[in-house]
């Protein structure tokens, strides 16, 4: 990995859509949101789909939404006839993949506006965790249950051997997930629960219960990246991205086991640790807890928060769980994390991730309405794919970089 | 929108079989496993032994070689209970487990069996990481990772 | 940044696969046989990379996110890993694109398809990328596409029996074990394709590994790579005359400095999926004029993928990555000085890709 980074040129966020967040069965077809996040995008940023110079499409296993390779069915909705256009697929790290895409395309040179855009319907085969079994290895993996619910569940498991961590701590994250939710007008789950609903919902597999969990999401979300020249400081409120990167664990889950040299295992998050320093060494972060004012990561369930509230370094190993219950994290709390309600509100998998970053623009533009964290300047976003196996994280900030 | 009108919904089918080529290493573990044997094989660099075998260690980037016969204890190291109901897995609830055989340094996934799952508390007074574990074969084998399963040790 | 910053060459080329499944050879190991021996061509090791970008079709591989089991073996383990799933083109242009950004110095690509692993054919995986409320169940599909592109060809070309009699003879040239009477004789495969008109699908792994050019290794600089798209709905294209194309290869020789490409390219490597494929884009990079196609088709050219092209065996999906090989093979034994090469990807060349290799350096 490259010790000295020399940026080409520093990359913006101006414009962010997403639909509002729905059961499939509710929602517009694929298409249809791909163009409305894309629209409310260009709008936001005061452009035309004309003043796109290339186009990265977010879209995770397409046998969710049932059109293979479906970039190839997106182009002409999206206006994106003759232009550059490619897709990216991740698992769930999906939408933040596809910003790193288009931070790359920016801070190349070669396109000075790139369109991020993409949009989901989980359940329109019926039962996303039907495909999830096919993201396994067919020989060792398939015949037996695995699914992302059961992946999580076996992480939290180890974590709460190890730590201590209580179902009732569990619930706590998940009441602060749904009451931000219920604040933000875009979320799928607007509906407040209490530590009781949580420890009665049933369980899905031990011990995540089924308000510990992610809906199945329908909906799109955009973002129009930006070079500094192409800026338009009149009609535009630019988010800095300053740092973006990525680390993948091992496939294997049972190959993460032993404790490594940093202190983790397969009930931490390793990888997003290590992307996490990648990031923040790009952004020039060297305390977290100090530089950074909200944190909007993905995480399914709720153990997931607290193990990514590590990773990212706003707690030691072990010791999130009590913070989150005395509200550390809340919203008007210390350093919110998940304002927007996250995940456990709002699950359209090929776009979760971008979600994230959306949110994070939205907060440092001050544009988070009534989920705003007051003063927010820099906020981290992450996303998480693969068998809790894909991690990215992207700094954003108000801050425009020195030249 | 000022009129409701029902979507129209056109279904389709996804119809395909894929014939997955296992490598010779992959192979190897399953038809010893139909065998009655439970292997795993080494990594020349970092010197883990792996099982489930598989041809090439992600951390090291090189094939493994080298096989050992593993024993049949091991230790709980991952598990959940399953209270959900997915279309082509047992009817609910049961327990997936990840194993660590003694003698590999990785674990390997499976259903654990023998536990009363009637109340999840008093499972769970049983079910815990680090529990000793013993690897069991059916008594008719296929050379499929489903030839094992775990039990609990007394 | 400098100028040699902006620089990004070949440094490592691999391959695995071939025509003939290897029975003991599964997807994991065949894709890390490439990626390794990428590596090993550049004497660099996984723990020189920054980066990885893959080009990993779901359905082709029969996984629902084929990235999670195909990254460790192209050498992700702890990486910064992407999946350009559109086309292996664009992964090539991702991963360029992070070079030039200052963000990655070393990237190592990889794309493969396994066609030993699907019972039912390559095609049905590829149907289910027609539009799905009105194409999929009128029974589109990417040969299908293919076939109409050829025949829009064909007739526009002013002398149809002429076209069939080049797309016959250039099979032939390319197959070089049939002739061209053979070709023609044939079966129709989808009219007006002959059988032997479109390549056999095989097994394939291609990996490339793409360095900064300040750091000194020896290797292959790429001049310059555009990439465009079409629209989906085969019913709207304008199958005959590839405007997506013209542009895709005006961005790469705009970057790389082209303007003089008979002058200034010695080898093209073009994607012919079908021979009209091949023929439709001697125009558009400057091969020769349009009117003469048909004519350069028939007679040859030694400038023209000389390695035979597809036709013997094209890896699905993944496959067209290996002209980017070929490329670079020529130009480090001297017999070229710049090549370009041409991958396209869904219906009918929906994607388009073009790259330039400049001198060795």
């Amino acid at each position: 990995m490259s010790d000295v980074l020399e940026l080409n040129r520093p990359v913006a966020a101006v414009g962010v859509g997403q639909t509002p967040f729905t059961s499939t069965d509710k929602s517009p077809t694929y298409v249809e949101m791909l163009q409305r996040s894309a629209s409310e995008a260009l709008d936001s940023a005061s452009l035309s789909i004309d003043d796109i110079d290339a186009v990265v499409l977010a879209l995770a296993p397409e046998a969710l939404m049932g059109v293979n390779h479906a970039e190839r069915w997106c182009i002409e909705n999206l206006g994106a006839r003759d232009k550059p256009v490619l897709r990216i697929q991740t698992g769930g790290a999906t939408g933040l993949s596809a910003v790193q895409a288009g931070f790359s395309h920016v801070a190349s040179g070669l396109y000075d506006r790139v369109l991020v855009v993409g949009a989901d319907r989980v359940r329109e085969s019926g039962d996303a965790q039907k495909i999830f079994n096919k993201i396994w290895d067919p020989f060792y993996e398939r015949p037996l249950p695995f699914t992302t619910i059961t992946m999580i569940a076996m992480s939290a498991v180890r974590y709460m051997a190890k730590y201590g961590l209580t179902e009732k701590q569990m619930a706590r994250v998940s009441v602060k997930a749904h009451h931000n939710g219920a604040l933000n007008p875009n979320a799928h789950i607007r509906k407040e629960v209490s530590i009781e609903d949580v420890l009665d919902s049933r369980y899905l597999a031990w011990p995540i219960k089924l308000l510990d969990a992610c809906p199945q999401s329908a909906g799109g979300c955009a973002v129009v990246l930006s070079s500094a020249d192409a800026v338009k400081p009149e009609a535009q409120s630019p988010a800095w991205v300053t740092g973006i990167s990525m680390a993948g664990e091992s496939y294997f889950i049972g190959d993460r086991l032993e404790v490594s040299e940093r202190g983790y295992d397969y009930g931490d998050a390793e990888a997003l640790a290590v992307a996490a320093e990648r990031a923040y060494a790009m952004a020039g972060i060297t305390d977290p807890k100090s530089q950074i004012d909200a944190i909007e990561t993905y995480a399914s369930f709720t153990p997931v928060e607290v193990h990514n509230a590590e990773a990212l370094g706003f707690a030691d190993l072990g010791t999130a769980g009590p913070l989150f219950e005395e509200g550390f994290f809340d919203l008007d709390g210390e350093i919110p994390l998940n304002p927007s309600g996250g995940v456990i509100c709002t699950n359209p998998i090929s776009v979760t991730a971008m979600v994230r970053f959306v949110e994070a623009v939205l907060q440092v533009q001050g544009n988070a309405g009534a989920h705003q964290v007051e003063g927010a300047k820099t906020v981290v976003a992450t996303g998480a794919g693969g068998s809790h196996q894909f991690f990215n994280v992207a700094v954003v900030t108000s801050e425009e970089p020195k030249k | 929108m000022s009129t409701t009108v029902e979507p129209l919904v056109v279904d389709q089918q996804w119809d395909l079989t894929y014939n997955h080529t296992a490598d010779p290493v992959t192979a190897h573990f399953l038809r010893s496993l139909g065998e009655g044997k439970l292997l795993g094989i080494k990594c020349p660099v970092c010197e883990r032994t792996l099982a489930p075998a598989r041809p090439i260690c992600d951390r090291d980037f090189c094939k493994t070689e080298g096989w050992v016969e593993l024993g049949l204890t091991g230790t709980l190291e991952l598990f959940t209970i399953m209270n959900l109901k997915i279309a082509g897995l047992p009817e609910p609830p049961y327990v997936l487990a990840y194993v660590k055989p003694d003698g590999s340094d990785t674990a390997i996934g499976g259903f654990l069996s023998g536990v009363d799952l009637s109340s999840f508390d008093d499972a769970l007074t049983h079910l815990k990481v680090g529990a000793p574990t013993e690897i069991k074969f059916k008594d008719e084998r296929e050379g499929r990772i489903t030839d094992l399963y775990f039990q609990l040790a007394e | 940044m400098s100028e040699v910053r902006k620089k990004v060459r070949i440094v490592g080329i691999g391959e695995a696969g071939g025509a003939i499944p290897d029975p003991e050879a599964s997807l994991e190991t065949t894709i890390f046989a490439a990626a390794s021996a990428a590596l090993a061509d550049a004497g660099l090791r996984r723990d020189d990379l920054d980066g990885i970008v893959l080009a990993a079709s779901d359905q082709t591989d029969g996984r629902a996110i084929s990235s999670m089991l195909t990254s460790g073996p192209a050498g992700a383990y702890l990486n910064d890993e992407i999946n350009a799933a559109s086309s292996p083109g664009h992964a090539l242009a991702l991963a360029w694109m992070q070079v030039l950004s200052g963000t990655h110095r070393r990237v190592l690509i990889s794309s493969w398809g396994k066609a030993s692993e699907s019972t039912f054919g390559v095609q049905a995986a590829e149907r289910l990328s027609a539009e799905p409320f009105y194409e999929r169940d009128g029974g589109a599909s990417a040969l299908a596409a293919a076939a109409i592109q050829a025949s829009v060809h064909r007739a526009g070309s002013g002398d149809p029996e002429k076209a069939a009699r080049a797309a016959a003879t250039l099979a032939a040239r390319n197959n070089t074990t049939v002739t061209a009477e053979a070709v023609a004789a044939s079966d129709y495969v989808a009219s007006p394709l002959r059988s032997l008109e479109v390549p056999a699908e095989i097994d394939g792994a291609f990996s490339l590994l793409l360095e900064r050019a300040d750091l000194g290794s020896e290797g292959v600089d790429i001049g310059g790579i555009g990439w465009r798209s079409d629209i989906g709905r085969l019913g709207e294209r304008s199958l005959g005359r590839l405007e997506h194309l013209d542009h895709a290869v005006a961005d790469a020789y705009g970057r790389a400095g082209i303007d003089d490409p008979g002058g200034q390219v010695d080898t093209w490597y073009l994607h012919d999926y079908t021979p009209d494929a091949e023929i439709l884009a001697y125009a558009p990079f400057g091969v020769c004029a349009a009117g003469d196609a048909l004519d350069l088709a028939l007679e040859g050219s030694p400038k023209v993928n000389p390695d035979g092209g597809s036709l013997r065996g094209e890896a699905p999906f993944g496959g067209p990555l290996r002209k980017v090989l070929e490329a670079t093979r020529a130009i480090r034994a001297g017999s070229a000085g710049r090549a370009v090469a041409h991958l396209t990807t869904g219906f009918a060349g929906q994607f388009q890709t073009a790259v330039v290799l400049g001198a060795k350096s």
